[in-house]
């Protein structure tokens, strides 16, 4: 009977629960530290953080551990998680001109006030395996800590100013683009055109991979658009909130790291005939500087128009989210008997219909035939 | 995990706010038979795609006096249908049925009951794609403006050329329909041996697209016309001569097996709580 | 423990949105949610069914519009307001509008003209009204006789209601003539009885 939906439901998902469990901690001998996750695997938890759109390190390790590595359901778990939370409050609007820098980089300007700074980054670290990262122990840790890295961690990373800002005040940029009223994709039902913050939330919590491939497809065929980096700047921001008692006032919660990209793309004309730069704006939780990139590069593409599917809003938007996307995709597991029965019974009526049809076409091919020989009989005759 | 399911949720999983928007939807979606109202969506404890629609509406719903029944496929015990049910009793303290008749609250993929759903009884489909036009116009901005200038001659043309290509229209299951004479409506992936059953009815039937962010419904006593045309009428699944296996009826939609040793077709309900309801009046009357 | 004048948030809600949801498929029917109108805390400065009806409606995501002639309207508002974080507005940006006194039937048209029937593409977007009646039956035995047609109903039903001004009605048809666009009502009385009239039904009435 192994074509039959599968009896027996309630005991084979807890087989499957006990069998994750197995293969999970088979061949181990000490269950992974959610804390070794949380400050080792820190893009792998980045990227979590982000494409749930809940920043909170030691969940996003938590959900890492429980998937197994799994990005996308690590990413579902948080997201489930974050949706069965309060909305008590919203924040003051975060301005990341005034975050404590780690990094930051300009690909349009040489020198940039403050200059650029290369930070952690391993785009120019050669990709060997470093096989020594094999037998690395906490001493070894400590000491390479200490010597190779002295007082790093006393410095207080530096603020600095924008690149867009200095633009903008030479005149050379289009203004921001105000967001109007703020729009919640969690709480509000989205239609279309969709509106600016709304774009921008998607993108913000947008699958990496989803989001990497579409800007790539944007940059290398269909418009061959080729920004220029303004300004990446990865860094921590305060969140801050109004003082519920006096608005006048405000609470700091914490802190946040995020990354910014602000790109450069193509001079326009605007209304009054000037002409400036458009810029393309990203932003995401912890250091993804490629989504940031692609976010960039996607959220100025749907600010024009055209034939490229990067800049049709539809597409982009409601193909970007990494719990949707998965989640249809891999729907397809689930049985779907009555679909394809009822799909084989319309498959066996057509068949029905052209053997009938093929069957009267023989027949008056016949008939015509035999007339034919009639006809030819009576003109020999 | 379950026992804390209870403490860290609120009852029926979904918090307050999200069900009032729910049931707000629900409400203009029964005034406005097949018109697919936007709603938020909370993303849910199971996948996008694999009944969270369903799951939303069940939640704004029930209350520990109803008696849940879900399934898939028409089985009870299918693990998608067990899962659901599992993640629904873990937070709140609702009977569980497989007898669609004891039911005050049936959550279902692809099938209907073959009893039919009374008044007093609500039947929740989980719904993959809600919009019947996407199969014409990938744009919701210009579905959205064919549903309200009720311009559906997309629609009706690829019937016309499904019949000029295959002799007869080739959808099988999520046949559209016209509610009310006013909006066409997909159906979610039910046979086409369902659909007459959702015409003038005496049970009311919601629809819930989770990933598509859609609530739609059909009131009971609500006109269900699948678009056919005079000379191409609207057929349903044949199953001339077959019978199922277990209970014997001629009369339920039947599952097209393989017997596994002797290769052999046979046949059996889709409705499993149906078909187990049925062998057992058999036995008490041999 | 006892439910006595505490309308609770969760359960409360829920079995009233039931009756309700029955109510708006089944235009015209009755139900009974005398039960929950007893939970309604007795300091409530309006009606139990508009307090019933807002907390189970109403959230900071909805605009109400409250409509009484009693003194304690404003501090009515005041407390929908804090209890539901839904605002207060005008008939005209409200999603919900609570009748909760009769208004003259100069009134009743000003706020029927003003009231949101969605549009073609989002009939959805338009208003519920919540009307206040002294009482419902579903016979013809009282003032405004009612002959429902349409989804929901199983050929024809009768409703009747006391108290209720026949230009609702007239208003109703006047703003609902463009399917899908129209406005549903919702009507209770002091009884906790309710019945709905969404924009499909089709009502004949001796008195418009």
């Amino acid at each position: 009977m192994g074509y039959v939906a599968v009896t027996g439901g309630q005991k084979a998902i807890e087989a499957a629960d006990q069998l994750n469990l197995w293969y999970r901690l088979k061949d181990t001998e000490h269950s992974l530290e959610t804390t070794d996750i949380e400050k080792q695997l820190r893009h792998l938890v980045d990227r979590v953080m982000s494409e749930s759109g809940l920043y909170a390190p030691n969940y996003a390790a938590l959900a890492i551990k429980q998937a197994e590595g799994d990005l996308c359901e690590a990413a579902f778990l948080m997201r489930a998680y974050r949706s069965t939370l309060e909305r008590t409050y919203e924040s003051l609007t975060i301005d990341p001109g005034r975050m404590r820098v780690i990094r930051r980089i300009s690909s349009a300007f040489k020198d940039i006030p403050g200059g650029q700074i290369l930070g952690p980054t391993m785009d120019y670290t050669h990709r060997l395996l470093n096989f020594s990262l094999n037998h690395e122990n906490s001493a070894e840790m400590m000491n390479i800590l200490r010597e190779k890295v002295p007082d790093l961690k006393l410095s207080q990373p530096p603020v600095f100013q924008k690149v867009a800002k200095l633009l903008r005040e030479q005149g050379l940029l289009f203004p921001p683009k105000s967001s109007g009223t703020l729009f919640d994709i969690t709480r509000d039902k989205l239609s279309f055109p969709a509106p600016r913050s709304a774009k921008l939330q998607i993108l913000a919590r947008g699958e990496t991979g989803a989001m990497t491939a579409l800007a790539y497809s944007n940059m290398r065929s269909h418009i061959a658009n080729h920004p220029t980096i303004g300004e990446l700047r990865v860094g921590y921001a305060e969140v801050t909130i109004a003082y519920p008692l006096d608005a006048s006032e405000s609470i700091c919660l914490g802190e946040i790291m995020i990354t910014e990209v602000e790109t450069i793309n193509a001079f326009e004309r605007d209304e009054q005939g000037e002409v400036k730069l458009r810029l393309g704006y990203g932003l995401t939780f912890g250091q993804n500087e490629t989504k940031a990139i692609a976010m960039a590069i996607l959220e100025q593409s749907l600010e024009t128009e055209g034939p490229s599917p990067t800049q049709d809003e539809e597409f982009v938007l409601l193909h970007v989210d990494s719990i949707e996307a998965n989640g249809f995709v891999s729907h397809l597991k689930l049985p779907h008997y009555i679909t394809f029965q009822s799909k084989l019974d319309v498959l066996r009526q057509t068949q029905k219909i052209a053997t009938a049809t093929a069957d009267k076409k023989r027949q008056i091919n016949a008939q015509k035939e035999g007339q034919n020989d009639a006809g030819k009989a009576e003109t020999n005759i | 995990m379950q026992a804390k399911l209870k403490q860290t949720y609120n009852y029926a999983f979904l918090d307050e706010g999200s069900k009032k928007e729910i049931r707000r939807a629900t409400l203009k979606a029964v005034a406005i038979p097949g018109y697919q109202v936007p709603f938020a969506s909370r993303e849910m404890p199971i996948g996008r795609g694999w009944g969270t629609g369903g799951l939303q509406l069940t939640l704004s719903l029930i209350g520990d006096h109803d008696c849940l029944k879900v399934i898939d496929q028409g089985n009870d015990d299918s693990v998608n249908a067990i899962s659901i049910k599992k993640l629904v009793q873990s937070c709140t303290q609702v009977k569980i049925t497989t007898d669609s008749e004891r039911a005050t609250l049936i959550q279902t993929r692809h099938r209907i009951p073959e009893v039919p759903i009374r008044a007093d009884q609500i039947l929740v489909f989980q719904v993959p794609l809600p919009e019947p036009l996407r199969m014409v116009e990938a744009k919701e901005r210009k579905t959205k403006q064919l549903h309200a200038e009720m311009d559906y001659s997309g629609i009706w043309l690829r019937l016309y050329e499904d019949i000029v290509k295959w002799g007869k229209v080739s959808i099988g299951a999520d046949y559209p329909a016209l509610a009310h004479k006013r909006y066409i409506f997909a159906p979610s992936p039910i046979p086409r041996y369902d659909l007459p059953k959702l015409h003038q009815a005496d049970g009311l039937f919601l629809f819930g697209a989770g990933r598509e962010k859609k609530i739609y419904a059909i009131p009971p006593h609500t006109d269900v016309e699948p678009l056919a045309f005079e000379d191409y009428p609207f057929e349903v699944e044949h199953f001339d001569g077959c019978s199922c296996r277990r209970c014997g009826s001629t009369d339920t939609f039947l599952d097209e097996l393989y017997d596994e040793t002797s290769g052999e077709k046979f046949y059996q309900c889709s409705d499993t709580g149906n078909c187990q309801k049925r062998q057992e009046m058999r036995q008490a009357d041999l | 423990m006892t439910n006595a004048n505490h309308f609770q948030p969760v359960h409360d809600t829920r079995n009233l949105y039931r009756h309700l949801l029955d109510s708006m498929a089944r235009p015209g029917k009755i139900n009974d949610i005398a039960e929950l109108f007893h939970h309604v805390p007795e300091t409530c400065p309006c009606s139990a069914g508009s307090y019933a009806l807002a907390h189970t409606l109403l959230d900071h995501q909805v605009r109400f519009h409250f409509y009484s002639q009693d003194l304690h309207a404003p501090d009515a508002e005041r407390s929908i307001e804090w209890t539901t974080g839904s605002h207060h507005t005008t008939p005209v940006d409200a999603d919900y509008l609570f009748i909760d006194t009769a208004p003259e039937t100069d009134e009743i048209r000003a706020i029927m003209q003003n009231v949101r029937i969605g549009t073609l593409a989002e009939p959805e977007k338009s208003a519920t009204i919540i009307l206040h009646v002294r009482k419902l039956s579903g016979s013809d035995n009282l003032d405004v006789p009612m002959l429902l047609h349409g989804p929901g109903v199983n050929g024809w039903h009768l409703l009747s209601a006391e108290g209720m001004d026949a230009e609702w009605l007239r208003m109703r048809a006047v703003r609902n003539r463009e399917y899908p666009t129209g406005c549903d009502f919702i009507l209770f009385d002091d009884e906790g009885q309710i019945a709905a009239l969404p924009r499909t039904t089709l009502i004949e009435s001796g008195v418009i």
